[in-house]
């Protein structure tokens, strides 16, 4: 059952190119904005939505309960990539084995937090908020005001590629950019009257005005932001040359971008992008479960690594996986495994310190509804980033002081 | 409520809400018929006739009922006119408030062509929103939960006995009916079982039947409620339960109100589901007469979805369209009609409609505007001629962002747009919207910024 989505993905992109496709006549010079120094650290959250197994990611072959729980989606010893006597790495995950070789990446296992409830949107809401209480912003939007609010010209930190503006990034005073792609992201020249395109975009500029209502003034002032940073990464997208060729999957594409915007230095320190499909009610060891996910993860992402390294940006770069939880220990009817709690996380980039952190989850010691218990609070990990890697504050972000892990 | 309150500013703001925005006539009769009159011939759409909408569809000879395997490319092609048949709908439709409703189940049972990937399944369900839209919120249910392409989506089509499912159980009480956490694991666990065996066949057409050998008979204690249950007892106790009727209407009245309903009008809407059997129109009925909708109408702070942002300006222009171009834009503008982002539907209808709009998702709302906008006939699957749309005269630009507000069914401009199009328009130098050249120079310009500008985001 399989949507050829990036058929129709591409084909959209094809409408939106040909639109877009026109005279750059956009001032070069705001090019030069710059936000931060060309050294500040950056962080690249790579969203897993949907509920990554963390039984079948890191596993452990070893464990007599893992094999009973799962006799058809279950991986042998001899199908990993060895990790240590008890547990193996899926097949899939090959850059990502050599990264643990070569000691950049760091598998925080266990993460997650109390009392789970099984919902997606639940525990994407804390991860996003840092909070198991409903908030309004963010925990990448209050560090974004932390660390740049009250600029007297606000400028460009954070974006997320994709169609959504992550709720991590929302914020109190420091607005986000957010983008489809690089071809889509200008203000159309006029198709019929191309001499016209200049004031036409003045007029629409004009049009953002603040009015004083709350919604007229939130689009507003998206239009301002995207008016204030299409050229910027536009110019970074097409005069970029990437060290390695990516593979086509949007995930990659994704990180193309990131890669581009961060070689250019045009400020943001703060990228997400978002994979989704780790949902695996079914046929997890598929192509389009778990084992294609994976597969994609780990090719997009060890390319992303390497053009970094070409570019030698990559010693800037911190990137962090997350997803909302882990899933059921028995697999269930369907060859796949239901939503379930702790899960496990990765860490990478060429100033991580590699290893395992935290405590591997127990298949025995579940809880009451019969899930793994969680071991490291997911704000540790951002505690960890917050403090050791962005240089914030976490206390004011995570309302607590979570201690550190020392990947970082 | 006294007609006086009953003015053009309401009759606008109902007629973009419950529709896609109205012509210059439906205005006027809406405003002849008065306040009731109007959410009535809205509501109880039977009463129009669409004769003519399905003959125009017909012309196209879509279709959507043979069963393509998904590696044919006439399988993707069929997606594609499944979509391109509901915009037309939406754009041609006399009974918007039908179409309306049909997205908002779309929104709320959502079920995505990403994982069932057959397009007669997806068509099915669409007429079922469309069939049951507007009746008994268990009826309603109880059709889901023997939809075919629900049953491959949530994976309930593998849910047996031995070995027990919990995807559809699960959302079935988080999303469709109580709301998360008023339930315990034990109550999802419960209700998965009694849906062990509501299976589909293997082939085409992919038939609802209860395959009895991998049904869960046995008792189960579900709610506090204990017997040999199986789904249809589930569907009826969670149809009657107050936290059904909580979580179903405020959902209704927020993609009306574009936010929470307020204390008073949330526990009057909950009580008329519980004592009308959980009749949706009714629902709808007092949501739209309710005086909270009244008041929305003095503030358009509604961000539009995206379809609703393309499907109101095709409609607007009287444009000639193949509906093909809101799926084109749909990844840009964010929303492409049966491909939503995951089973709870597209966020901003949960979250906050300001979620639609990013700084992506309004440049791809640009690209749209300066395509349809520049779009002539011949070069395009979607095209107006604004020498027959723009009066030849439009003398000044007030007078003219007057008429396109009104004709793009608009909510009041801002003196920002005003000054906007008039800088604009100083550059003109004739006001002779007649003469070919500058109603195609002028009047398009002209149409795709206010298709553009921040008030035209907003209902």
């Amino acid at each position: 059952m399989a949507l050829d989505r990036r058929t129709f993905l591409r084909r959209s992109c094809l409408a939106a190119t040909a639109m877009a496709a026109g005279p750059k006549w956009l001032a070069a010079g705001l090019f030069d904005r710059r936000a931060s120094s060309d050294t500040d650290t950056i962080l690249v959250v790579v969203q897993m939505a949907g509920g990554n197994d963390p039984l079948n990611t890191l596993v452990p072959h070893a464990d007599a309960a893992y094999r009973a729980a799962r006799p058809r989606i279950g991986l042998t010893a001899a199908q990993t990539l060895p990790v240590d006597s008890r547990t193996g790495l899926h097949p899939n995950l090959v850059q990502l084995h050599r990264s643990l070789g070569s000691g950049n990446l760091a598998i925080v296992q266990g993460v997650g937090y109390p009392a789970p409830d099984l919902s997606h949107f639940n525990s994407m809401e804390y991860w996003h908020r840092a909070s198991l209480l409903p908030k309004r912003t963010g925990w990448l939007g209050d560090t974004l005001d932390q660390l740049y609010g009250g600029e007297r010209t606000p400028l460009l930190h954070a974006v997320a590629v994709g169609g959504d503006m992550p709720p991590s990034f929302e914020s109190t005073e420091v607005a986000s950019t957010v983008l489809f792609d690089a071809d889509s992201f200008d203000f159309p020249p006029d198709l019929f009257y191309p001499e016209d395109s200049a004031v036409e975009r003045s007029a629409f500029s004009a049009s953002l005005a603040p009015v004083g209502s709350a919604a007229q003034d939130f689009v507003a002032g998206a239009g301002e932001v995207f008016l204030r940073d299409s050229a910027a990464i536009r110019g970074a997208a097409t005069s970029y040359r990437e060290a390695v060729p990516y593979p086509t999957s949007d995930l990659a594409q994704a990180l193309k971008l990131v890669a581009a915007v961060i070689s250019a230095n045009v400020g943001p320190r703060i990228f997400w992008v978002t994979q989704g499909g780790y949902d695996t009610h079914d046929s997890q060891r598929g192509p389009e479960g778990q084992d294609g996910l994976l597969a994609d993860l780990d090719a997009s992402v060890g390319t992303f690594l390497e053009d970094l390294r070409g570019h030698t940006q990559d010693r800037r770069v911190l990137i962090l996986t997350w997803s909302e939880f882990g899933r059921r220990v028995e697999e269930n009817g369907s060859s796949g495994t239901d939503h379930g709690a702790a899960s496990l996380l990765f860490v990478l980039g060429s100033r991580v310190r590699g290893g395992l952190f935290g405590t591997p989850l127990s298949l025995t010691d579940l809880d009451p509804d019969g899930n793994l218990q969680f071991t490291t609070d997911f704000r540790s990990v951002y505690a960890s980033i917050l403090r050791n890697w962005i240089g914030a504050d976490p206390v004011p972000i995570l309302k607590g002081n979570y201690p550190t892990i020392a990947f970082v | 409520m006294p007609s006086v309150s009953w003015n053009r500013q309401r009759a606008a703001h109902l007629l973009r809400r419950a529709g896609f925005g109205a012509t210059p006539q439906e205005l006027a009769r809406a405003l002849t018929e008065g306040r009731e009159a109007t959410v009535d011939r809205l509501l109880d759409f039977e009463r129009t006739s669409t004769a003519d909408l399905e003959a125009r569809l017909a012309a196209f000879r879509f279709d959507l009922t043979t069963f393509y395997d998904s590696s044919d490319s006439r399988n993707y092609e069929q997606f594609v006119n499944l979509s391109r048949w509901w915009i037309l709908r939406m754009v041609y439709s006399p009974r918007p408030l039908e179409e309306k409703l049909t997205l908002f189940w779309h929104n709320h049972f959502a079920t995505s062509y990403g994982k069932v990937d057959t397009p007669p399944l997806l068509y099915a369900q669409n007429q079922l929103f469309r069939r049951l839209g507007a009746a008994r919120f268990e009826s309603l249910l109880l059709e889901v939960a023997k939809d075919p392409a629900m049953l491959f989506y949530l994976d309930n089509n593998t849910n047996v006995k031995e070995s027990i499912q919990e995807n559809w159980g699960r959302e079935l009480l988080e999303l469709f009916t109580m709301g998360v956490n008023r339930y315990t694991q034990t109550d999802v666990r419960a209700a998965a079982a009694a849906f062990t065996g509501w299976t589909t066949q293997f082939e085409p057409p992919y038939a609802f039947f209860v395959d009895a050998s991998e049904h869960d008979a046995g008792p189960k204690t579900f709610l506090g409620q204990t017997g040999n249950l199986d789904g249809a007892d589930i569907i009826a106790i969670l149809a009657r339960r107050p936290e059904t009727a909580e979580f179903v209407t405020t959902k209704l009245a927020r993609f009306f109100l574009g936010r929470n309903p307020r204390r008073r009008l949330a526990r009057r809407l909950q009580d008329l589901f519980l004592s009308a059997s959980g009749d949706i129109r009714a629902v709808v009925r007092a949501i739209l007469l309710s005086d909270e909708f009244d008041e929305s109408a003095d503030k358009s702070d509604q961000v539009k979805s995206p379809i609703e942002f393309c499907v109101g300006a095709l409609r607007a222009l009287g444009t000639t369209t193949d509906g093909a171009s809101p799926l084109e834009f749909g990844s840009l503008i964010g929303q492409t009609l049966f491909l939503p982002p995951n089973v709870a539907g597209w966020p901003a209808w949960t979250y906050g409609t300001t979620r639609w709009i990013n700084t992506g998702a309004y440049a791809g709302r640009l690209l749209f505007a300066e395509s349809l906008a520049a779009a002539i006939p011949g070069e395009a699957s979607s095209w107006w001629q604004p020498r027959d749309f723009f009066p030849a005269t439009l003398g000044s630009a007030d007078a003219l962002i007057d008429f396109l507000a009104e004709r793009l069914s608009m909510p009041p401009p801002s003196a920002a747009l005003r000054r906007a199009l008039a800088a604009y328009l100083g550059q003109m130098g004739t006001w002779r919207w007649n003469v070919e050249d500058v109603a195609d120079r002028w009047g398009r310009g002209a149409v795709r910024l206010a298709l553009s500008c921040p008030e035209y985001q907003l209902q």
